[in-house]
């Protein structure tokens, strides 16, 4: 490990500088929670300040469902100066709570096309079913409107890199909803593995187990296929679009590449009960330099739920946002002390294994540390009162206020596209499938 | 009848439907399930990135922006608080981290400890602004804390699903210590619910019969911890400091699940007596109180407002 880095690294964020860590590579949102993390009472201050500052950003929603609703809308309705002036939706139930959230001044829309016309509106959200993403966004794009577009960012290849030519053409903040590229946690891992950690990272596993069948209630006044679009081919590219997309991208994005093929298999096995997609897949990417990313996600048994696990010479490092779940880190038997055992005092046992849990926090424990006996936090990262999913849109809105470019843009969406239909290519032929420079060609 | 769990809060939480559509009552379910989940996220006072902890960091400073339903819920905390004079009180915190009931298993605090925590109680220190939908701390130090009525609000929100969602009949529980009868099981006037007895962990002390109501249990054998010969429970009393005496158990019955959390905390707090004289105002209230009368007399319970109950053999109740 490497000590300079590690200060140097901490002084700068110390200094405030926020241009400079940016500079490190990471969302303005993150690096200001990692900040409040620090020293909670000068965040505290600056943050007051900004949302003081704070210009009125208009926002318009499309899809109030469970993700729309439950999560984006939410985190907006509190942050401080945007306002939700419209909703979309074209289930009733769903549109009305929706309003209810935004608030008196909001109008509900059926037809976003109607929405769009309107001049008040400075950006467009859009959490509606995967084959229904890129008309939608670039639309908005072409009305003028930046937009913010939940994962799977489109159900085509082709549909993604026009997505990215509206956005450059129109220069449009494009916005691709991988919660995960947002997360303190998963910024303070990625540096880890970035000081060599862990070693060389050679395989990766993740995976996404649940154990029900997928399938939601169908209400009345509301039909099968639109509910349970994710079930269905036209509207849809299962599990590995639905899930693996999110793992799919860390993986990529912590190993700094692209996957060069995939091989796999999938089917629908266990839940027939007309599905099109497979109710479980098993896939193996291939990386340039030979690292492999061996994914799963089932839906009979929930084992292990959802998690990213890096295996390094050196040592293994387990991400997850698996709720009540801490990321965890192991060191190889007979590997001497590698760095991040310091960075955490909060261990514990996983089977005969020692585990070193994450704490996005420890760097200013190990300063008190080193000056008396630390004694854990309780883990976690100092996000401040910030899930992912706001910090995620905390900083497409401070894009749109500041014109900066995005973390997570629509080229970093269009690779986890090609990606992810490649992979399905590969279960459908039973063949391995190459993955060529071409795809991630704009 | 299907029957869907997930552990989420620290506590299992169990619904129970019926109708003649499994799959759709097990997918219901589910659905329910999730968004205590996702509450459990948003609520606890453990998770970081959670909107409370947001507010307990920014809140003494600056108003902060709430999501409307994180508003509501505070504004019925708020409002529980004042109508129970403090019995029940969501800033509490400080006070059982001082008593070691954080996730420690208790310990006698040092007076001064006490006294230096209560300075950070009192839900009157919060601010809210309905129409700015903000909150602020009018006292530094103090802390929001919903787990004293956030699992059933928890509850209350997995219902509302079930509802819109056409389930007519369904049991949704948290730890068994709170839960919501929706309509009643085919043929039944409502969902029959045993009472234990908080000194025999098989024993009832009867049954009640719900429909469309909520129930929550506050019980001095949840958690306690001895020294000296006495029992202290972890149910603290916010007006004083000090850990509740009087009462073993106490069950409350409301249209809400949030109000019953709440309220069974309180009853708890006040005493038979107390609790008597405050649910007199309110017909939709209903409580249960078994008094702790030391270990050698056969407590009589009593019965308070509206109860549709069956004591079991031998329980002597006081209506």
């Amino acid at each position: 490990m490497n000590d300079e880095q590690n200060v140097s690294r901490r002084d700068v964020l110390k200094r405030g500088g926020l241009a400079a860590a940016l500079t490190l590579g990471m969302p303005a949102s993150v690096a200001r929670a990692m900040q409040a993390a620090q020293d909670p009472r000068a965040a505290a201050a600056d943050a007051a300040k900004a949302a003081k500052d704070a210009q009125p950003v208009n926002i318009a929603w499309i899809g109030a469902g469970t993700q729309g609703y439950g999560q984006d809308m939410k985190s907006l309705s509190r942050m401080p100066g945007v306002n939700i002036v419209a909703v979309c939706d074209n289930f009733a139930p769903n549109l009305e709570r929706g309003l209810a959230l935004a608030g008196p001044n909001a109008k509900g829309y059926t037809d976003y096309r109607k929405m769009l016309e309107r001049k008040d509106i400075d950006a467009v959200g859009i959490a509606t079913p995967l084959w229904l993403h890129a008309g939608m966004a670039i639309d908005a794009m072409s009305a003028g409107k930046h937009v913010y577009c939940e994962k799977m960012m489109a159900y085509t290849l082709e549909q993604a890199k026009n997505m990215v030519r509206k956005a450059e053409k129109t220069n449009r903040i494009l916005q691709i909803g991988h919660q995960r590229r947002y997360s303190v946690d998963y910024h303070h891992a990625l540096d880890m593995v970035k000081k060599d950690y862990f070693g060389q990272i050679t395989h990766v596993r993740a995976q996404w187990n649940r154990r029900n069948n997928w399938r939601r209630p169908v209400p009345e006044g509301n039909t099968d296929r639109r509910v349970n679009w994710r079930l269905y081919k036209d509207y849809s590219q299962g599990l590995m679009a639905e899930l693996g997309s999110h793992q799919i991208d860390v993986a990529n994005w912590y190993l700094g590449m692209h996957p060069i093929s995939v091989v796999g298999i999938g089917g629908v096995n266990y839940w027939k009960d007309g599905r099109e997609v497979y109710d479980n897949v098993q896939v193996i990417f291939e990386y340039p330099n030979g690292a492999k990313l061996c994914y799963q996600s089932i839906e009979t048994n929930s084992f292990d739920a959802d998690s990213e696990q890096f295996m390094g010479r050196k040592g293994t490092l387990i991400m997850t946002e698996q709720s009540g779940q801490k990321s965890m880190m192991f060191r190889e038997p007979g590997v001497d002390a590698i760095g991040f055992e310091k960075l955490s005092d909060n261990q514990t046992k996983v089977g005969n294994k020692n585990a070193i849990v994450l704490d996005a926090t420890a760097t200013t424990k190990q300063d008190k540390r080193d000056k008396t006996a630390g004694q854990s936090l309780g883990g976690g990262a100092g996000t401040a009162g910030k899930s992912n999913w706001y910090l995620a849109l905390e900083d497409w809105v401070d894009c749109i206020r500041t014109g900066r470019k995005p973390f997570c843009d629509g080229r970093v969406g269009m690779s986890d596209v090609a990606c992810v239909l490649a992979a399905n290519e590969a279960m459908e032929k039973g063949t391995k499938v190459q993955i060529t420079h071409d795809m991630f060609d704009v | 009848m299907v029957r869907v769990s997930r552990t989420a809060m620290g506590t299992n939480y169990e619904a129970l439907l019926v109708g003649t559509d499994r799959d759709y009552l097990e997918a219901a379910g589910h659905q329910a399930l999730d968004e205590v989940e996702r509450l459990d996220d948003r609520l606890s006072h453990y998770n970081p990135a959670s909107e409370v902890c947001d507010l307990n960091a920014r809140a003494a400073h600056e108003p902060v922006l709430l999501e409307p339903g994180f508003l509501s819920l505070l504004q019925r905390a708020v409002a529980l608080s004042e109508a129970t004079g403090g019995a029940f009180d969501c800033t509490a915190g400080p006070l059982v981290k001082c008593w070691g009931f954080f996730r420690g298993e208790g310990r006698l605090p040092e007076p001064g400890e006490i006294q230096s925590a209560l300075e950070r109680v009192g839900s009157r220190w919060i601010e809210l602004d309905g129409a700015a939908r903000t909150a602020r701390f009018r006292r530094e130090g103090l802390e929001v804390h919903l787990g004293g009525i956030g699992k059933g609000y928890a509850v209350d929100q997995a219902v509302q699903i079930l509802r819109e969602l056409g389930v007519e009949a369904a049991l949704v529980h948290g730890g068994g210590s709170t839960l919501y009868a929706l309509g009643a099981p085919p043929g039944q006037d409502g969902w029959d619910v045993g009472l234990r007895d908080p000194r025999d962990r098989a024993g009832r002390l009867g049954v009640v019969r719900l429909r469309d109501r909520a129930l929550s249990t506050s019980g001095d054998y949840e958690q306690y911890f001895e020294t000296g010969g006495r029992r202290y429970s972890h149910i603290l009393d916010p007006r004083t400091g000090y850990p509740a005496e009087g009462v073993q158990s106490a069950v409350v019955l409301a249209d809400t699940a949030t109000d019953t959390d709440a309220l069974s905390t309180a009853a708890f707090v006040l005493g038979i007596d107390a609790t008597r004289e405050l649910f007199a105002e309110c017909p939709e209230l209903g409580a249960v109180i078994v008094p702790d009368c030391g270990a050698e007399s056969t407590p009589t319970m009593a019965v308070i407002g509206s109860i549709d109950w069956a004591p079991a053999d031998g329980v002597v109740e006081d209506r």
